[in-house]
């Protein structure tokens, strides 16, 4: 009987307690469950190349199909209201610059703003994305610029004679090996190479002359390749204003109407498994650079696969 | 009704002797009534606090899914552990053992009281209190474990909390072995260059 009195007191107890939550629960926030408006932090961090980049065991990143696929998120979701492209880049290639530019300029002609944010470097492709944005922020030490176009080759003919290395090839047509480093480039080679290049440089600035409504023939003039620190590029009318990554938020929150301070989304973060077991986030020069030492120099084995450049 | 308010009793005042009584006795039935007020009573603190919000309207899915995941949790718990134990040299069932873990679902109904209490605190220190009532539910529910396994297969303390650490010990022992292949095995692949 005494058990039975102590644990019907306990169900009384238990019953009043239940009814008293009703009136003294701490209320959930209604803005807790709402969906906020929101700012999405997009990174461009290394270097900008096609493609999917490095692909781990569970992931793939680096590459601008991931930045895509981000930026792509990014713009899905309704409660993100403007994009933030954090940039800490020295460039890329100008078909990956290119592609993720368009993207860019989509994303904006669908109403939703794109903010540059520039951390140490965003140079070259790097700034080929910011001109495609609404806004540049920068630091005022920022190294950005080096606008212009260059295409790399090394002429590694010497030291394939010194190792006793001469490749041969059968070609389809003259210029099917152009490029290749086991030979001096001719004159016309060097035409087609110079050709292809300005052609590149030309859409560049018109990039820049649109992106940023400079005049073509100014954007000609600060795109000699030089490199400008932040401010100096605000100068130039590279970058409209100078200031950190929590400044271009502020900016953007502005831009598009948030109260209060914005919630923030950023995409390309890394869990434990994919840092385990993912690719690298990041190109790193000097593996790109050895990754190419190790394919010209395969190139030079006996191998008598067809070779192609 | 009159037997499961004193099994109620013993198992918040004698928690050995009761679950040895539960598990001997295979109180299925009054398991399955106390895990389902178990899950009842906290749906019902999160509907004060979701009330009047668009929240509420998924409490329904929420206490089927918690109700359906729990109940799996609890069958596949009792089968595990009552393995463990017979391997660690008990002697009791599956049946018992499945019967007295249902009662240890009871710290999550008694607790109620102080969560109302700790709903009255100030706000700077309400957050302190409702995380200390969610440590005393953790460590009472553990307790209840072990003197479910305990009584349940007549095993000592130090066993029965061996038992009960044994799936999580290897979980972590499966997990470390995997890292460890797969990284030598992914070591051979430049899958980073």
């Amino acid at each position: 009987m005494f058990k039975r009195s102590v644990v019907i007191l306990l169900v009384v107890i238990i019953g009043i307690s239940m009814l008293g939550a009703l009136f003294v629960a701490p209320k959930v926030k209604q803005s807790k469950l709402v969906s906020h408006d929101k700012i999405a932090i997009v990174y461009v961090d290394g270097m900008i190349v096609g493609g999917r980049g490095q692909v781990g065991l569970l992931t793939e990143g680096g590459g601008t199909d991931t930045l895509i696929r981000q930026l792509h998120q990014a713009r899905d979701d309704a409660s993100v209201k403007a994009i933030i492209l954090r940039i800490n880049s020295p460039g890329g290639t100008v078909p990956a610059s290119q592609e993720v530019g368009e993207e860019l300029k989509k994303i904006r002609a669908a109403g939703k703003p794109v903010i540059t944010s520039m951390a140490d470097m965003a140079a070259s492709g790097g700034y080929w994305l910011a001109a495609c944005t609404d806004k540049i922020y920068a630091n005022p030490s920022t190294i950005t610029g080096s606008l212009g176009v260059y295409m790399p080759y090394s002429n590694w003919e010497e030291l394939y004679k010194k190792i006793g290395v001469r490749q041969e090839k059968i070609k389809s047509g003259p210029h099917k090996d152009i490029l290749s480093p086991d030979r001096q480039l001719t004159e016309e080679e060097r035409a087609i190479i110079q050709v292809m290049v300005d052609d590149m440089y030309n859409q560049f600035v018109e990039v820049i002359a649109v992106g940023r409504r400079l005049d073509p023939d100014k954007v000609r003039e600060l795109a000699d390749g030089r490199i400008y620190t932040g401010r100096q590029a605000k100068e130039a009318g590279l970058v409209d204003e100078l200031g950190n990554m929590y400044d271009a938020i502020d900016g953007a929150a502005n831009m598009v109407g948030i109260q209060g301070e914005p919630e923030i989304i950023e995409y390309g973060k890394k869990n434990v498994i994919e840092s385990l077991f993912g690719a690298q986030d990041t190109h790193k020069p000097e593996q790109l650079m050895l990754k190419q030492l190790t394919e010209i120099l395969s190139s030079a084995g006996p191998a008598a696969a067809p070779q192609s450049y | 009704m009159g037997n499961f308010l004193e099994t109620i009793y013993d198992v918040l005042f004698k928690p050995r002797a009761a679950m040895e009584y539960i598990a001997e006795k295979k109180l299925t039935g009054q398991a399955l009534i106390m895990f389902t007020i178990g899950m009842l009573v906290p749906v019902w603190a999160i509907y004060t606090g979701l009330k009047g919000s668009p929240g509420v309207a998924v409490l329904g899915s929420m206490f089927a899914l918690q109700f359906i995941g729990s109940l799996f949790l609890w069958i596949l718990g009792a089968s595990v552990l009552n393995f463990i134990a017979e391997l660690a040299g008990g002697r009791g069932t599956a049946t018992g053992l499945f019967a007295a873990l249902g009662f240890s679902h009871l710290p999550r109904v008694v607790v109620i009281p102080l969560g109302v209490i700790a709903a009255l605190l100030p706000d700077s220190v309400s957050g302190v209190a409702f995380g200390i009532i969610g440590l005393i539910v953790a460590v009472w529910t553990l307790l209840l474990t072990v003197a479910a396994i305990r009584g349940s297969h007549g095993l000592s303390g130090s066993k029965a909390v061996l038992v009960l650490l044994a799936p999580l010990l290897a979980l972590i022992g499966v997990t470390i072995a995997a890292v460890i292949f797969l990284g030598s095995a992914l070591a051979q692949f430049p899958l980073h260059f």
